[in-house]
């Protein structure tokens, strides 16, 4: 086994964070319920890559995400940020001050009520026995209720997260005189960052998880880079870097649809432009491999025909980032295959060292990838066109070219949960034999395909939100006799999805990138704009936008080879 | 920095934050935290909306905690809080010193006094203050063998006003203790090298002082002892676990065989370097009781721990980066960074190490080691909250004695200073000044005794009394300050109660250094918020002229939304205007253009006028007038002056301008109904709530929208800001910047 340590910086990334663990806690229930489908205790996925377990101070056993997570101050709604585990937390008048013997005065703000969706969970948590057994009929209606609560209104990330955490996984940031409601840019980020204490809690949390770890396989790190936390990240990255040397990161970069609109005046677009590319360009260079995610709109994408979603709620656009990572995140869990092992439920494992060397040390060399996702997968064993899984992978990521064929392009599928047309789960080499018999149907073949499979589909879990359209089957299969126009469909009615997902390291993202670079030429290198003048207000100096640009400029260059030889020269 | 505080990006901090007390006025600022101050000032405790409890008695916890929306109040608390980061204290002092200053001026200012006169009077009193507190400290002599007691009476000082008595006087002996321990001859002290670690276990008095190091891991390994005597304690920096090393990275398996053998190759490299720790361990632990431990910053993996374990070797992975300097000084030898360079002298020495463990969590003492240049401060407490307030109030501590170390010097506390000082102002150096500038050093002197009424505020005793009794000790020649138990007059020399020479210097100095003088700062701020409201005046005014003459040009607010791509259309005839006025091109009209241009105008101005409207119609965090601030400028010059303004602006487009003006004042009209020249923010709802029939604009759309106008936070809307919000909206910049386009797609 080799432990996974998941860090998640920023607002989206921690919405993004929140489903991911309810994908997982859902795994964890379905792996012990009796009733529940086979596949997920036959098939399952190693847990204790992404889990630690530990107890109490009261010696009460725990099993926690082995997680850091960071937000802005608030950000955690009625969610303490010492995690949730044995806190009873006495009435607050009641508190007596031990170490003053003087006055005292009290300040008490307004408590964040828990929703419906929370109150449950700490009624379940209180009489367990009920959550189980009991009145099923009755237990339906309830469980209507809270799907309509949590899609009525979210208002903190928590607010749906059935999760334990760690009391060191929930860290909130502070700043006396940042605004976290205009932290929309790398600049904004400079008085946290500056603040020692804070960078080093950051790295004394992630350690506490790292030193428990007999043999880390990677570190996975999800951001909102949309705004002052990229920064944040950078800076922790950069120590990252710094401390764990060998360990590799897996970074991707989430962003809220919403964040991504239209700029007031010249002045804004240009400093959102300046973000994109500064932020791109410190991120990338302390990570191993990154995924950019976050299209502008998840509700017009090619999705649509399946899902329903409200791009300018974050609770829905993050529910299908979370997929994607997850379904990513499957090679990592899948047991590792000795001589003796079942193939008959999972196919290789692939550790988070092995996905980047595959994808970033190979054909170009390039270590921006693009996700792509099919949610739900579809029917694998048809020949027809309907079941060309080429077809139905659709990039999350933004920005790129639609141009497929890049004879140079490595890239990792996985296929987890696929079924048939009847609906019904189809062996791994029956999946590894459709996948490569399209693969080989194709004009330009990419120049490295990995594929892993399981037969563990995406459960869906009760807070998951309301976004699938009523064409998909309570498994996931796509329904040809359905009613237009019906209510979208949540977890009450679908139990689980096939999924499948690829990072793919190919020509198609150099638009993304080149965009960035262009822009800080624009508007950062020229002097005398307003671009260089916002730089210098973000505190870089002439020197550290020239390293930008040659980050910008080095990402560039696996994909025009001649590039090398003229720097070369110089 | 003054633009900075004015910014109006600046002024809600902490918005999402769990607090609490909203500041809107530096009076506030001053209010909240005067309680703070002295051994018999009052704790505070903050709860947030998810339960978590902060308790803090430390003025610049406090600060940080805080909502400030008034600029002048976030100038002092940043003024404060600067205080704090270089001298570890003083932070209250700081705000009741500049509030108390304020005040002051304010009274004189408006009794006429220019505040030129006051702010040199501020100058003279500064430097006679500090000149004063060179004369007034106690000397303390440092040498090799610092006076202990001394060290002692001054971090009692700083922790009683912190903790309980009995928790201070403890906390005392531990943190003197830790700073003499860490401090070098001819060294600055560096207090990192004191660690500072929690348990959340027992009680407050349970916190002490381990002269050694306590790391927050333990061992790994079952087999490995928990508790070990005499040992060699070896710091490195090198991975004992296997990776995938660089060299093999462009390499592929072709089959299981092949990487069976890589990782058996690697393996090997791994067991190399623990091979060579134990061959040191077996040759300088041979034939004697003694052990070994290997405390290491990179990982260890579980077959390197398995052969340490069965070499009878203690192994700790992944340690602090810091501590790796703190064990080398508090066991002695050095870290390395390759096991090629072990040999005897890069080991430590420690008497006792051992393990305690509480829960999931495991702590590893490293005691009786010689000689210690390093420690650390076990604070225990029931709770993280009660923790975290110690931990302040240690921290405090320690930076008082470092800084006493460092000035050579003390001051006598309990307000004895601020006392003398006074007597010195008012007796000797005021009647060395001339003029009007006497009363700012009288000013300065009054501000001085913020210090002691406030103690004696705190302590519950009648202020003036006190004062008064001080006093006349002081007029007697004897140097006393406040008993805060009676209110009697004591000496502080016998007491023992001392403060910071540091920190008394920095607080009337109050961060002078960096921000320039804050005095005349705060000053023109006053000025200037009386030449704000004198224009406001002005503005509301004609305002109200206008309503009885006029009738109503809008009903509702979509007759004003439809109007604005007119309003976009006739403010653009203006841009040739503005062209023409700037006359070095550089996008911004600044002092002198704008003179120019009203000149050209003909309104009857005076210069200081033309400054003041410069001042009041830059609205936007941008220094000077760009082109909206300018349309603005024109707008409330023609509301004031009438329509002969526009047509200096330009003969031909004058009968459109007076259009899109008149219109654009009746919008502000619309929403301000009590027409008094401010719109609030009911005024906005309100009026976007009628007329529609159909669905209620959500509020939190209102709120954002006045929240847009509102540019200065202040809760209502004056026809600058709205003139400016609405040019905003209305796209005028950005649609003259062609660049923009591209930049957004």
């Amino acid at each position: 086994m080799r432990e996974v340590v998941t860090v998640q910086v920023g607002g989206f990334a921690n919405y993004v964070g929140s489903h991911l663990w309810n994908f997982q806690d859902e795994l964890l229930g379905l792996a012990d319920d009796p009733d529940a489908d086979p596949v997920f205790k036959t098939a399952a996925l190693d847990m204790d890559v992404l889990y630690r377990a530990g107890e109490t101070h009261q010696g009460v056993p725990t099993y926690c995400p082995r997680l850091v997570s960071v937000g802005s101050r608030g950000s955690l709604g009625s969610l303490s940020s010492s995690g949730n585990l044995g806190q009873t937390s006495a009435a607050v008048d009641q508190l007596h001050v031990v170490t003053w013997s003087g006055n005292v005065t009290r300040s008490v703000s307004k408590p964040h009520g828990r929703n419906l969706f929370l109150q449950s969970l700490v009624e379940e948590g209180q009489n367990p026995g009920t959550s189980n057994g009991g009145n099923n009929s009755q237990k339906s209606i309830e469980d209507k209720d809270l799907i309509k609560c949590l899609e009525s209104g979210v208002n903190f990330w928590t607010d749906y997260s059935k999760v334990q955490y760690h009391s060191q996984s929930l860290y909130e940031l502070h700043g006396s005189w940042t605004d976290f409601d205009r932290f929309d840019n790398y600049g904004s980020a400079q008085e946290v960052v500056s603040e020692w204490s804070q960078i080093e809690e950051m790295n004394e949390r992630l350690r506490f998880f790292v030193e428990e770890c007999d043999h880390i396989q990677g570190i996975q790190f999800i951001v909102d880079d949309s705004g002052g936390f990229s920064s944040v990240a950078a800076k922790f990255l950069e120590n990252i870097a710094d401390d764990y040397t060998n360990t590799p990161v897996l970074l991707y970069c989430v962003r809220d649809p919403v964040t991504l609109g239209s700029s007031r005046n010249q002045r804004e677009s240009i400093m959102r432009a300046l973000h994109d590319a500064v932020s791109f360009s410190k991120l990338s260079s302390f990570c191993n491999l990154m995924v950019p995610i976050g299209p502008p709109s998840l509700s017009r994408s090619y999705m649509s025909p399946y899902l329903y979603i409200q791009d300018e709620k974050p609770f829905h656009s993050s529910a299908v980032c979370a997929a994607a990572i997850h379904s990513v995140t499957v090679p990592i869990r899948l047991q590792r295959m000795g001589p003796s092992s079942d193939v008959a439920h999972s196919s290789d494992n692939l550790g988070i060292g092995e996905l980047v060397h595959i994808l970033s040390d190979q054909g170009r060399q390039n270590m921006v990838t693009g996700l792509d996702v099919a949610m739900p997968a579809p029917c694998l064993t048809d020949r027809d066109a309907m079941g060309n899984i080429e077809m139905k992978l659709h990039s999350l990521t933004p920005e790129i070219s639609d141009e497929d064929e890049d004879p140079y392009s490595v890239e990792s599928l996985v296929v987890h949960g696929a079924l048939d047309r009847g609906g019904q789960r189809i062996s791994i080499s029956q999946v590894k034999d459709s996948v490569c018999s399209v693969y080989d149907g194709r004009e330009t073949k990419p120049k490295f395909s990995h594929l892993s499979v399981s037969l563990c589909p995406l459960p869906v879990p009760l807070p998951f939100p309301s976004i699938f359209r009523g064409n998909i089957g309570r498994h996931g299969e796509i329904l040809s006799d359905h009613s237009e126009g019906a209510q979208p469909k949540g977890s009450l009615d679908i139990e689980s999805i096939p999924m499948a997902a690829r990072l793919r390291s190919s020509s198609a993202v150099l638009p993304f990138i080149e965009k960035r670079s262009g822009s800080l030429q624009k508007h950062g290198v020229a002097r005398g704009s307003i671009g260089s003048q916002v730089l210098r207000d973000w505190g870089f100096g002439k020197e550290e936008v020239e390293d930008m640009g040659e980050q910008l400029a080095k990402l560039l260059r696996p994909f025009h080879p001649e590039m090398d030889l003229t720097s070369d020269s110089d | 920095m003054s633009l900075r505080v004015l910014n109006p990006n600046a002024e809600v901090l902490n918005k999402s934050a769990a607090l609490h007390m909203n500041i809107n006025a530096a009076k506030g600022l001053q209010d909240v935290l005067k309680t703070n101050l002295g051994p018999k000032g009052t704790i505070k405790m903050l709860v947030g909306g998810a339960g978590d409890i902060k308790l803090t008695k430390d003025g610049n916890t406090l600060l940080k905690e805080m909502q400030i929306q008034n600029p002048t109040a976030i100038m002092i608390a940043r003024t404060a809080v600067a205080q704090d980061d270089t001298s570890g204290d003083g932070t209250t002092s700081t705000v009741l010193f500049i509030g108390e200053l304020m005040k002051q001026s304010d009274r004189c200012i408006d009794e006429g006094t220019h505040p030129r006169f006051l702010v040199d009077g501020f100058d003279v009193a500064k430097r006679a203050t500090l000149e004063f507190l060179e004369k007034f400290k106690t000397p303390v002599v440092m040498g090799d063998e610092p006076d202990r007691e001394m060290l002692k009476m001054i971090a009692r000082t700083t922790l009683r006003t912190k903790l309980y008595e009995g928790l201070a006087d403890q906390l005392t002996d531990i943190v003197v203790n830790a700073v003499l321990c860490i401090r070098k001859p001819d060294e600055p002290i560096d207090l990192f090298m004191v660690e500072i670690m929690h348990m959340r276990h027992k009680f407050d008095v349970d916190t002490r002082l381990v002269e050694g190091l306590v790391l927050d891991h333990g061992s790994r390994h079952p087999d490995m002892k928990r508790r070990a005597e005499n040992c060699y304690i070896l710091t490195c920096n090198v991975s004992l676990e296997y990776e995938k090393s660089e060299i093999n990275a462009g390499f592929f398996y072709s089959n299981a065989e092949q990487r069976e053998k890589m990782v058996a190759a690697e393996r090997r490299q791994v067991d190399e370097r623990v091979k060579r720790i134990i061959e040191l361990k077996n040759k300088v632990c041979a034939g004697s009781d003694k052990n070994f431990v290997v405390i290491n910053q990179k990982g260890i993996d579980p077959p390197s721990l398995d052969l340490l374990a069965r070499a009878g070797i203690i192994a700790l992975r992944r340690a602090k980066r810091r501590n790796m300097e703190r064990l080398v000084l508090a066991c002695g030898g050095e870290a390395v960074n390759s096991v090629d360079d072990l040999t005897e002298d890069c080991l430590g020495w420690a008497g006792l190490v051992y393990e305690h463990t509480l829960g999931e969590e495991k702590y590893t003492f490293v005691e009786n080691v010689k000689n210690p240049r390093s420690c650390t401060i076990l604070i225990k407490g029931p709770n993280d909250h009660t923790i975290a307030q110690i931990k302040d109030a240690v921290r405090d501590g320690l930076r008082s004695v470092k800084n006493t170390v460092e000035d050579e010097a003390v001051v006598l506390g309990a307000g004895a200073f601020e006392v003398a000082a006074k007597k010195h102002l008012i007796d000797n150096v005021k009647k060395t000044v001339k003029g009007r500038a006497q009363l700012g050093v009288e000013a300065f002197a009054e501000a001085l005794l913020v210090i002691p009424k406030t103690l004696a505020e705190n302590s519950g005793l009648d202020t003036q009394d006190v004062i008064v009794s001080l006093q006349n000790e002081h007029d007697r020649g004897l140097v006393v300050g406040l008993n805060h138990h009676s209110g009697e007059p004591i000496d502080p020399q016998m007491e023992g109660i001392f403060d910071n020479y540091s920190v008394k210097r920095q607080i009337i100095n109050s961060g002078v250094a960096e921000m320039g003088c804050v005095e005349s700062k705060l000053v023109a701020h006053i000025k200037y918020m009386r030449v704000e409201k004198d224009l406001d005046k002005k503005v509301a005014e004609a305002l109200k002229e206008r309503t009885k003459s006029k009738k109503k040009t809008f009903r509702s607010v979509n007759s004003i939304t439809m109007g604005l791509p007119r309003f976009k259309e006739g403010i653009r005839n203006i841009k040739d205007v503005f062209e023409q006025y700037d006359e070095d091109s550089n996008g911004t009209i600044d002092n002198e253009e704008l003179r120019n241009c009203l000149n050209k105008l003909q309104v009857q101005l005076s210069e200081n006028e033309i400054d003041n409207i410069h001042r009041y119609c830059d609205i936007d965090s941008r220094k000077g007038i760009q082109f909206p601030e300018f349309v603005v400028i024109l707008c409330i010059m023609y509301l004031l002056f009438g329509s002969d303004v526009t047509r200096r602006v330009s003969e031909f487009e004058s009968a459109r301008l007076n259009h899109v003006f008149d219109e654009l004042i009746d919008a502000f009209l619309f929403f301000d109904k009590d027409g008094n020249g401010k719109i609030k923010r009911k005024d906005v709802t309100q009026r976007m709530n009628e007329a529609t029939h159909q669905e209620r604009t959500p509020s939190y759309t209102t709120t954002q929208l006045f929240k847009e106008m509102d540019l200065n936070r202040n809760g209502h809307v004056n026809l600058k800001e709205f003139l400016f919000s609405i040019i905003r909206w209305a796209g005028v910049e950005t649609d003259d910047d062609e660049a923009s386009n591209e930049a957004s797609p």
